[in-house]
Formats: structure tokens, sequence, C-alpha cells
């Protein structure tokens, strides 16, 4: 097991049920400080349980360690896209936490939430009303979101699924820039071959963990055969083709 | 007359305040149901000679409950538990005050309210109200707005999401028991989704349309009031109707003044 100083996200025999359903069983791994892992698995397997029980947001069994304050990016659907908000507005919830009960965003916050619009390609939009925006935007603020939370460990719950490329490509820059900046990521998906392009580290789940390791090791046959079952094609005995039902596009 | 202005006024501020959150929690139909139930509350407690805002606010708190306990069964959807509750309990209340015999003109007065009647006790809880309406999203506003945009990042940024909501439904319960007052049960949810559906409709943003709201639903309690005089109508429904014309001026208003901007045909639906 590595130092307390060089690890960034922790689980040990993590578990959840709900009700009498197991949605996560004896889950352990370990994420490097500075490592951009990504969590795969189809649907159902448990990728959202397992964040948000690093989290804490969900009653679980064994233990999880997070090294620092958390920032989160959750999945599209779970954000109300109708809300009398601008995206500035939605970059700002993110210096929520520091502030505390009654205190409201000030100055300093705002420069800090108009430089992270920058930094995420919406500097022209931060009085554009979220639900105007496109998914990509609307994604790009969510990220925005999570920047401004200042998390050593950042989550992230399918920041690119129902995002157009353009905004996916901001996504992935500003989040190689955070790993740079020392932060660990942990990223769930569904786009195998983008994970194997961007991820230093890959976790494999279904209901339990499957694998964990670096793309080359994790993209076997055998290992993505465990997890996705009839979901998985392979085509020559190196090409994998997962029926991804997009199920969690965003609206 | 200087005591139902008063009360036109924190009653509607306190309404249109709070009832952002109730539009945008979609919380618009819990908030009937409770405006309808505290009937029962409220006939309870003239029975047993207790504080009727006492024994309505109680009523509120137990549907708030009851709609979450039912709902809590996947099979039925908090719309459902409210159609159940909301006919059955103001059912309950109607019937209880017919079989007690003696209060004639009480159930008009619960139904349409009697602003005209209020007394300085009356003025006095909903400046009491008023104030703990302030006070709360002062303190905890900017996280009812969260945990309204986003639930699930407010429960993994740790905030105790439970008690945020108890803090708003008892809130909505204590606008509700005033509003009862001065528009009656039948009325208090025109008055606490009236003023925030019509500052949508002229608002972006979340605390622009709240303040917006507070006053469209002060104004529409006094304008009430002046109608009521001279038309000599009820002054319930006369306020209700101003809130209602007020919410069609700013949906006329908007649609001639912003066509193609936000608030037009790319706003996002107001539900």
């Amino acid at each position: 097991m590595s130092e307390p100083g060089e690890v960034g996200l922790r689980a040990d025999g993590l578990s959840v049920s709900f009700d009498a359903r197991r949605a996560l069983v004896d889950v352990s791994f370990e994420v490097p400080r500075a490592t951009f892992a990504g969590v795969l698995g189809p649907n159902g397997a448990g990728k959202t349980t397992l964040l948000r029980a690093l989290l804490g947001a969900l009653p679980h069994a064994g233990s999880k360690w997070i090294g620092g304050r958390p920032a989160y990016v959750p999945q599209a659907g779970a954000v109300d896209n109708a809300f009398p908000i601008d995206a500035l507005g939605v970059v700002l919830m993110g210096r929520y936490p520091r502030l505390g009960w009654r205190r409201r965003p000030g100055r300093a916050d705002r420069h800090r939430a108009l430089e992270i619009l920058d930094a995420v390609g919406l500097a022209g939009e931060a009085r554009s009303p979220f639900g105007t925006l496109s998914s990509g935007q609307r994604q790009r603020t969510l990220v925005g979101r999570a920047l401004a939370q200042e998390g050593d460990v950042l989550l992230l719950d399918e920041p690119l699924t129902g995002v157009d490329t353009p905004s996916q490509e901001v996504i992935l820059g500003v989040l190689d820039g955070e790993r740079r900046r020392g932060r660990t990521l942990l990223m769930t998906t569904h786009d195998l071959g983008q994970a194997a392009r961007v991820c230093d580290l890959l976790l494999v789940l279904n209901e339990t963990l499957v694998a964990v390791g670096p793309p080359e090791e994790v993209f076997r046959p055998e290992v993505l055969g465990r997890a996705y079952g009839h979901e998985l094609l392979l085509l020559g005995g190196y090409t994998a083709l997962v029926d991804d039902a997009a199920h969690h596009s965003a609206p | 007359m200087r005591r139902a202005f008063a009360e036109a006024i924190l009653c509607g501020t306190a309404s249109g305040a709070l009832g952002c959150f109730v539009l945008v929690r979609r919380l618009a139909f819990l908030g009937e149901s409770v405006a309808h139930t505290v009937v029962l509350g409220a006939v309870l407690a003239l029975i047993f000679g207790l504080p009727v805002g006492a024994g309505a606010a109680l009523l509120a708190v137990i549907t708030a409950l009851l709609t979450a306990a039912i709902a809590g069964d996947r099979r039925f959807s908090p719309d459902t538990a409210t159609g159940i509750l909301l006919p059955s309990l103001f059912g309950a209340g109607v019937a209880l005050l017919a079989l007690a015999g003696g209060y004639r003109g009480r159930l008009e007065d619960l139904l349409f309210g009697s602003i005209l009647g209020v007394s300085d006790a009356d003025v006095l809880l909903a400046l009491g109200v008023g104030l703990a309406v302030v006070a709360a999203l002062a303190l905890a506003g900017k996280e009812l707005v969260l945990v309204a945009f986003d639930r699930p990042t407010a429960q993994a940024l740790g905030y105790r999401v439970a008690l945020l909501d108890a803090l708003l439904l008892g809130l909505v319960a204590l606008t509700v028991v005033v509003g009862l007052r001065a528009v009656g049960s039948l009325l208090v949810a025109g008055l606490l989704l009236g003023p925030p559906v019509a500052a949508r409709v002229l608002c972006r943003t979340f605390w622009p349309m709240t303040a917006t709201a507070g006053a469209l639903g002060a104004g529409s309690g006094v304008v009430g009031l002046y109608v009521t005089w001279y038309l000599d109508i009820g002054a319930g429904p006369a306020i209700v109707l101003v809130v209602a014309s007020v919410f069609l001026l700013a949906l006329l208003g908007r649609t001639f003044a912003g066509r193609g901007q936000e608030g037009g045909r790319n706003a996002p639906a107001i539900r």
C-alpha cells in the first residue's frame, strides 16, 4: 500500500445496497495522487453509486478515504435545466461550501468564477441562462463549478456523455490541467476508447471490481468480457465495441 | 382597514418570496394540498377552543409528513399522495364543521379568508412569519437554491438536504397558515404561486425573481383591497384576481417586448 501522502483516493471493502438489491460489493482500490482514473462498466454496474459512496452521500459498508477536499460533477440529468440561473450563478455555487451559511459570494468569488468560465471557453456566456446553453456548454459550466470548489479530488459522473466533440476537448484539456496541478480525478464513462486515451488508470466495475490497472492491462478481451458480458463485441481480437445505450444522455 | 393593509402586504410578500421556492422545487401541488388540508386543523382547533393558527399549522406539518410517507412507497408518486390527502383531509374538515354545528359563517371565513376582520394578533403573526421567511432565506437561501437546482451535488457536498427540505416545508406551512386568514383556503395557493409565476416571466435569475415576486405579492394585496373597497366584492377573491391579472400582464408584456429573447421562445418552460 502506498504512503498516505501519495494516495489521492482509497476504497476498502466498499459495499452499498438499496433495499435488498446489492449495488456495489466489496470494492477495494487505491488511486495515486495526481492521477486521472476512469471508471468503466455497463449500465447499472454501480459507477454512480461508487462516486456517491466515496463522497459519503450514500449509506455504505467498508471504508473510503479522500485525500483532501472533494469536488463533484453530477450527471447532466441530475440538474434542473429550467432553473432560473445564469452560467455565472452556476459556477458561483461551487464557492458555497467555502462561504458557509449566511455569507453570499463576494467580488473575489465572482472574479474567480469569471476566470473559470474563461478557462472552459464560456467567457461570453456568463450572463446566459443555463437552460439556453447547449448541452456541451452546460456540461462545461458544471465542470467549471467543480473547479470553483477548488477540491483536491474531482469526482466526475459521465462528464463527456451527450457532449459535442469541441466541448469534450475543452473539458479534457481542463481536467488534464487539474491533474498537472496535483489533483486526483475519478471519472465514470461509457466511452472505452476515450478512457484508454486520457486516463492513467482504469477501474472496471460490475457490482464488484473486475479489474484495476493501466489501460494496456485492462483492455484485454477476458477482462472486458467479465464486465460487459454479452454487450461486448470483439472484432479481430483487438477492437471492443460496447452497446452504449446512452441511457444517461442529456435531455 | 390599516390592519388589513398590513396583513395583505406581509402575507403577499412572504407568500411571493417563498412561493419561488415552491415553484422551482415543483411543489405547487403540495402547496395546494396544504392550503386545503389546514382546514381540518383549523376546524379541530375551533371545536377544542385552541388557536386556529396552531391547529392549521399542525395539519400542514402532518400533510407534509403523510405526503412524504406515501410517496416513499415506489408505487406512488408525490402527486398521487397529494391527490389522496387533499380531498380526504379537506372533506373531513368540512364534514366535521357541519357535524359540530354552531360555527355558521366560519366555513366561509376558512374558505375565502376574512382579511377585513384581522386582529392585531393576526398582524403580529403575519409579521413574525414574514421575519422568519426573511431570516431563513438570509441564513440558508443559497443552500436552498443549490438543493433546488442540483440535489445530488448538494448531498455530495455534505449539506443536510433533509434538514433543508424540512426548513422549506415548515416555512411553506407557516405561510399558508397566515394566508388562510387573509385570502382563505381555496385561494391561498393563488397567492403562493401567482406572483412567482409572474416574476419568472419577468426575471432571468432566481434572487431578482424572489424580490419581484415578494413585491408583486404585496402590491397585489394592496390593489386587491382597493378593488374590494370600490367594487364591494370579497377581499380574498379580489386579491387573487389581481394576482392573476398581474401574471397575464407580465406574460403579455414579455411576449410583445421580448420575442426572440430569453423569456420568449428560447426560455425554459415555467413549471
